[in-house]
């Protein structure tokens, strides 16, 4: 989606009624209590260390206690 | 919301709570694009105790619980949403509150602090998603610089505007 695009996307959603918005914002939150309950941002922070140990082996060393 | 708001008037028209005002990123979508959020930030005015100074969220929480919500955290959950009830903490917030836009939502009336004291309460709270909810308020031509510049004089603000300025919008 180019910048443009983007901005009229925003300017769209911005400019319903607060009622239909906040519909949206239930849906999102919904969404991310889904995700969170799914155990998926665990992984994803689990991966992410691993990648960090991976790259910076001699860091992750020295932090240990 | 509508569940969550019918109880929080209710308890407004009770006389546990004055004024109330939603704000955080649920009161910004009421100017902006939805975005996502995980509670309601609901600016509060407490009625005192007699003789009293003090100010206690006691009887929201009595009230609310004998309803059927439940305490989480510094949360308590009202309908489906988490709302942190937040006393204003210095006259920029009580100010937001005493001019607080009324609206509706599915025709319950409600009201929402102003972008411009949104605006000003982020910029005073400073962290990174404040920053960002500002970036989007400017991006989107939601506040009248004239209004919120008076705000930001009143409430010595003028100095961070500029250092937020110079980081966040001169790159």
């Amino acid at each position: 989606m180019g910048k443009d695009e983007d901005r009229e996307r925003r300017k769209r959603l911005a400019s319903l009624p607060f009622s239909e918005k906040l519909k949206i914002v239930e849906k999102l939150r919904d969404r991310s209590r889904v995700i969170a309950a799914s155990g998926l941002r665990t992984l994803v922070r689990r991966q992410d260390e691993h990648r960090r140990q991976d790259e910076h082996p001699i860091d992750d060393v020295r932090s240990k206690p | 919301m509508k569940a969550t708001l019918e109880l929080i008037n209710q308890m407004q028209a009770d006389g546990v709570i004055g004024k109330y005002a939603i704000g955080g990123a649920v009161g910004a979508t009421f100017y902006l694009e939805p975005s996502a959020t995980a509670d309601v930030d609901i600016f509060v005015t407490l009625p005192t105790a007699p003789r009293s100074a003090l100010l206690s969220l006691g009887p929201i929480y009595d009230y609310l619980t004998a309803r059927g919500c439940r305490v989480e955290g510094e949360r308590i959950v009202v309908g489906e949403w988490p709302v942190p009830f937040l006393p204003p903490r210095g006259a920029l917030e009580q100010e937001a509150l005493d001019e607080a836009v009324q609206t509706d939502v599915e025709g319950v009336p409600t009201w929402v602090l102003g972008a411009e004291h949104l605006v000003a309460i982020a910029l005073q709270t400073g962290r990174a998603k404040d920053y960002a909810r500002i970036v989007q308020f400017l991006e989107q031509h939601a506040v009248d610089a004239g209004k919120l510049n008076r705000i930001l004089m009143r409430h010595g603000l003028v100095s961070r505007w500029e250092k937020f300025e110079r980081k966040y919008l001169e790159e």
